[in-house]
């Protein structure tokens, strides 16, 4: 079921100056209700402005975006309802954080919601333990956080809010190998637990093919390619034209496929490579 | 051993927080690291967020001073206080550092001024600087933006001007501090290049410091740091054979050792090491085939 749709969306900034450029140019694409889809384009591929139309941030210069099923401009006053149910977290989310304690900066967002101080803690405490913190930090200024940690309090943030969707723009850049693993491994398991719809901006078919169940690939304003994991990664000459790398670990086995080691299923983790060549042993051994 | 080009010996770095409360909380950084880098060489240093590992290299650029140890380049104690100024600023343009955030690094509204930035400050004449800046920007193939606004390039342009401002100092060391870090795809292949090439047709001594695997498996050497000291230290292929090892510091290794590690685990008898993927289907061809088993 799709949670999210766009039907020729164009966007255009700075229409009517000598500025006038179009960052999205008659986009269609859905993005389906309880899976996890991944947004990936390079720089300048309209993926941060798609992004910002989700939510009702910017307002599309054409065509419509469809929550549930409905116009989410068609009562523009109504659309800050909209921005409470499609959370938004930028890139590098860390330096919006701003307030004293990391418990009152993630109970920002419900307080705002008129919630009473019950539901806010509850939140607050179901919120950072989702987000892979301890209840110690609650009371700390989120300032004498490490960089990884302060990403994780500016996420929890917004699932305090509960919304319906959840589109986090590069949620992994920068940190380590764990970091990335905490982040994106407690992301998956939140939306799967609740239902929710997740949209990961990323530049990395690595994180792709372990978290995700669909890909939109957005190239030069419009879409390029859209489906799922496998049905994208099938396409490996386009995705190269595009700039975005098969993963190492798919290209080695492909290199044993054509040595004639017949390796099967899905390809792109470790994981899936060591499994079809235990298969592949266990077929011979028989 | 003293004609190292870089010699950290024994080095301490505390950082102390007084934050809001009266007595100051102390975080040791760095505990007793010694490390010797050769003329030329091509380091990675590896290590989770908070390792220590960007303390060092602060240490070794001259930002942070060592609450105890000694480092050398090029024989000269650069932790002696009576150094002079000017010995001072002759370590500081030797000694390049290229930082992570792209938006941090530049100065000037114009990409050459901003280049010129450095060589300025030594005093260098004008026409000496011209030529560095039109060199420096060829190298990292920036010359055609040369009067552009820095804010409207990419990241990963902004960080090849970046790069082009240490290039004209012309440093004898760059340490890329996770300059790769905040790119895309693109961009972190043409930074990386131009750090290859910098060091292959230069003799630049690089260190990159990253949280990229596959940047660190391109390295002659890598260094892992860990609670503020060397858990490990040897070529890539040696450093990417302890895959428990790193998994228990918060690391990975490529994935092709990831993958012959959980074969190994799956219990399969697998007697040699490889780290990048072109040796590691050679080496499971012959395993599957019979040869190795």
């Amino acid at each position: 079921m799709e949670k999210i749709r766009i039907e020729g969306v164009s966007f255009i900034y700075s229409k009517g100056t000598p500025f006038e450029r179009r960052a999205l140019d008659g986009v269609s694409c859905s993005f389906e209700a309880g899976k996890i889809t991944c947004l990936i384009g390079h720089t300048g591929s309209g993926k941060s402005t798609l992004v910002n139309l989700l939510n009702g941030l910017y307002r599309p210069t054409e065509g419509k975006v469809y929550l549930d099923g409905e116009d989410i401009w068609a009562r523009p006053k109504k659309i800050t309802d909209i921005r409470r149910r499609v959370g938004l977290v930028m890139q590098y989310p860390e330096y919006q954080l701003f307030d004293e304690t990391v418990y009152s900066d993630i109970a920002f967002g419900p307080k705002n919601l008129g919630l009473d101080a019950g539901e806010i803690d509850l939140r607050v405490r179901e919120a950072i333990a989702f987000v892979g913190l301890d209840e110690a930090l609650l009371s700390k200024s989120p300032f004498e956080l490490s960089g990884g940690q302060k990403r994780r309090v500016a996420i929890a943030g917004i699932i305090a809010m509960r919304p319906e969707v959840l589109v986090l723009d590069e949620p992994a850049a920068g940190l380590d190998p764990r970091g990335r693993r905490e982040i994106l491994g407690g992301l998956t398991r939140y939306v799967r637990e609740r239902g929710i719809t997740l949209i990961l901006v990323s530049h990395s078919m690595e994180d792709m093919a372990s978290y995700c169940d669909n890909v939109v690939v957005m190239k030069d304003a419009k879409v390029f390619m859209q489906g799922t994991v496998d049905e994208v990664f099938s396409h490996p000459d386009e995705l190269d034209a595009v700039g975005l790398d098969t993963p190492e670990i798919t290209k080695l086995a492909q290199g044993l496929i054509q040595a004639g080691i017949v390796l099967s299923g899905a390809l792109y983790t470790v994981e899936d490579v060591r499994d079809a060549i235990l298969r592949y042993i266990g077929g011979n051994a028989q | 051993m003293n004609d190292y080009f870089i010699r950290c010996e024994n080095l301490s770095y505390i950082y102390e927080d007084t934050g809001e409360s009266a007595i100051p909380v102390f975080h040791p950084a760095l505990d007793g690291v010694s490390l010797n880098i050769s003329r030329g060489e091509y380091l990675a240093i590896l290590g989770h967020n908070g390792s220590g590992k960007s303390t060092l290299a602060k240490l070794i650029s001259m930002i942070l001073t060592p609450k105890s140890g000694k480092i050398y380049i090029d024989g000269t104690d650069i932790t002696d206080e009576t150094l002079g100024e000017d010995a001072q600023y002759e370590l500081r343009r030797r000694v390049g550092m290229v930082f992570q955030n792209p938006d941090n690094q530049l100065v000037a509204t114009v990409v050459e001024e901003d280049v010129a930035f450095g060589p300025e400050n030594l005093g260098i004449p004008s026409d000496e600087i011209r030529k560095r800046v039109d060199d420096a920007l060829s190298l990292v193939g920036m010359q055609d933006y040369k009067r552009h606004a820095p804010h409207k390039l990419s990241g990963g342009q902004k960080q090849r001007v970046a790069i082009a401002g240490i290039i004209a100092m012309h440093p004898d060391i760059i340490i890329f501090d996770e300059a790769t870090a905040m790119l895309d795809p693109i961009g972190r292949r043409d930074v990386l290049a131009i750090m290859e090439r910098l060091n292959r047709e230069d003799g630049i001594t690089v260190i990159n410091i990253t949280h990229y695997m596959d940047e660190a498996a391109r390295a002659d050497r890598i260094v892992v740091i860990n609670d503020g000291k060397t858990l490990l230290d040897g070529t890539p292929d040696e450093v990417f054979s302890n895959v428990p090892l790193l998994h228990e510091v918060g690391l990975e290794a490529p994935q092709s050792a990831e993958l012959i590690h959980a074969l190994r685990e799956a219990g399969l008898v697998i007697n040699s090491n490889a780290i990048t993927p072109e040796g590691c289907r050679d080496l499971l061809i012959r395993l599957l085939s019979g040869g190795d088993r």
